[in-house]
């Protein structure tokens, strides 16, 4: 287990384990939170809430599923033109990152950068990535 | 029932008792918002409105085929709804690579170790009484689901994965853990800056909503 370091590194250590104790923690009145806990839905949630098909129980009672299941792609394939907002420097978090990144931070990120653009460059000389026969 | 909801079940309760299909009409028509915020709620605010209309119908699905089951007695239907709902979502949750992990018993020897001696342990048991735990938890969830993206999926991942890389000595578990949601392969630097981050918005919350004691110093 992780030990030693500075006192601020244990005292560190010691509120993680806190927090994540308390979020781990679940007790069998999990199921049934209180409807003025629950978080409210967002017009958008709201608005998908409502635009289920009028024939959307009668299809469920028939076996059926008329919401298709859609796959959601992995982050890193949203988009990876070399943008490194994928690796956690998006809009949200980049001024955050920026107030203290750390060499060895700074040098993954150099080298992530290098390994997309080598693959970008890869796959445009495979011509569309075609497996050959 | 918890007595947390004024909710009255028994109205859904003798809706079941009329058949299973009707019982799933009465739930969809009055029940619909409330299991559509429950499943917002146990999706972490990774779902989105897509997601929830899915885990919705497979909620229904699955309430369905339960209703119809030889031998089911409606009894605390809302409850049984939910039990399934919050099934479903952490289902969709783990096929993105989320690997959900509520197993208290598993992180003990690793809390008791990291928190032997230090002043936050004295000073969290001192104001954190167990009646609280249940509402700082709450505190918690709904905060980390407001963070953007990229910390929300690393602080769950840090929750999800910690007795890996706490008894491991290495984040490289919770690097990987991340790597899987995001699809890249992730750096211990730059996970542990962006957990870091995390939980200093985390800090600042508790501290806004009077956890004035938890603080790092």
């Amino acid at each position: 287990m992780m030990s030693g370091g500075s006192k601020r590194e244990r005292e560190e250590r010691a509120l993680d384990a806190l927090l994540v104790s308390t979020l781990r923690r679940v007790d069998k009145e999990d199921d049934i939170v209180g409807a003025d806990k629950l978080p409210q839905l967002t017009e958008e949630e709201k608005a998908a809430m409502n635009a289920l098909p009028p024939d959307f129980l009668d299809r469920i009672v028939a076996g059926e599923r008329p919401i298709a299941r859609r796959e959601t792609p992995k982050h890193a394939d949203h988009d990876e033109s070399g943008d490194l907002a994928l690796a956690g420097s998006g809009a949200d978090t980049c001024l955050n990152r920026a107030e203290d990144v750390d060499d060895d931070t700074a040098a993954e990120l150099e080298r992530r950068e290098r390994e997309i653009i080598e693959r970008k460059a890869h796959e445009q000389k495979q011509g569309g990535g075609d497996e050959p026969g | 029932m918890a007595a947390t909801d004024p909710v009255n079940e028994t109205d859904l309760d003798d809706a079941f008792e009329q058949g299973a299909e009707f019982g799933v009409q009465y739930l969809h028509s009055e029940y619909r918002e409330r299991v559509f915020r429950h499943i917002k709620w146990v999706g972490r605010g990774f779902l989105t409105e897509h997601d929830l209309q899915d885990v919705y119908q497979e909620t229904l699905i699955g309430v369905l085929a339960r209703a119809r089951r030889a031998g089911f007695e409606p009894c605390r239907s809302l409850r049984m709804v939910l039990a399934i709902a919050r099934n479903k979502a952490i289902d969709l949750l783990r096929q993105r690579g989320h690997k959900i992990n509520l197993d208290e018993d598993a992180i003990l020897d690793v809390v008791a170790a990291d928190t032997k001696g230090t002043d936050i342990y004295s000073q969290w048991r001192l104001h954190v009484f167990a009646v609280e735990q249940r509402e700082l938890r709450e505190i918690l969830l709904e905060f980390i689901a407001t963070l953007p993206e990229r910390q929300r999926i690393v602080a769950q991942c840090f929750i999800d994965n910690f007795e890996d890389f706490r008894q491991r000595d290495t984040y490289r578990p919770l690097a990987d853990a991340v790597g899987a949601i995001t699809g890249i392969t992730e750096s211990v630097a730059a996970v542990k800056n962006d957990w870091r981050y995390a939980r200093g918005k985390i800090i600042a919350e508790l501290q806004r909503r009077g956890y004035t004691f938890i603080k790092v110093e």
